[in-house]
């Protein structure tokens, strides 16, 4: 049976940025192994909202800057999402690269909408998004 | 330029010669997207080698060299003056 890992977000940063060389090396072979099918990888939402988080607010990229590279890297055969499925990750990306809502709330509105639950948020951009139409705010 | 039919079930023959010229072959997997009124069919394992690093250059050379600790904690301190001033 293949080994699964799970990616931390410093990894999937080495990874996508070269400045730590030998840190950067050891997230090529990892990532490298994956695609060579000798394991598999899970990511967590939670370490896709991190990674938007540090990209953004540390790194001052935009978010048109890195999604594509995060979504093609949810495109590697052999890495998963954790929680839910890649494509609706990918599909999060989007809304969260046109859109600049806060990670955890783009979540948030797809879980709700999702299981049929009701989001209640302070955030009328967040409620009024076209994720849902059960959601509703109490503004 | 190929002009193809989409069949009953949706679907539509490539041409191998594109495929060749993107060296793609059977079973590899494509990413399709609609941009701009176009449906975009693009190899969806991009070579790891054009991934790796691909953010460096967005770097400016004063972030390089941080360790995530840093600059999470970075990251956090510019979150928190936002959130004053706000």
């Amino acid at each position: 049976m293949i080994e699964t890992i799970i990616l931390d977000t410093n990894v999937i940063l080495r990874f996508l940025i070269e400045d730590i060389p030998d840190q950067h090396l050891l997230a090529k072979k990892i990532i490298n192994s994956i695609v060579e099918r000798k394991i598999k990888a899970k990511i967590s939402v939670l370490v896709i909202g991190e990674l938007v988080w540090i990209l953004g607010k540390y790194y001052q990229l935009r978010p048109d800057d890195f999604v594509s590279s995060i979504i093609n890297l949810l495109l590697i055969d052999g890495i998963s999402i954790l929680e839910i499925k890649n494509q609706d990750v990918v599909t999060l990306l989007k809304i969260f690269e046109q859109t600049n809502l806060d990670w955890t709330d783009i979540y948030l509105a797809f879980i709700a909408n999702a299981r049929g639950y009701k989001l209640s948020s302070f955030d009328k951009r967040l409620v009024s998004h076209a994720l849902g139409h059960k959601n509703s705010g109490y503004n | 330029m190929h002009i193809a039919t989409i069949s009953s079930q949706r679907q539509i023959t490539l041409p191998k010669a594109m495929l060749d010229q993107l060296s793609l072959s059977v079973k590899d997997r494509v990413k399709i997207t609609v941009d701009n009124n176009q449906l975009v069919v693009e190899p969806a394992n991009m070579k790891i080698a054009n991934l790796a690093g691909c953010l460096t250059h967005l770097i400016p050379s004063s972030k390089r060299d941080v360790s995530y600790q840093v600059a999470k904690e970075k990251a956090l301190e510019i979150m928190v003056k936002k959130w004053v001033n706000d």
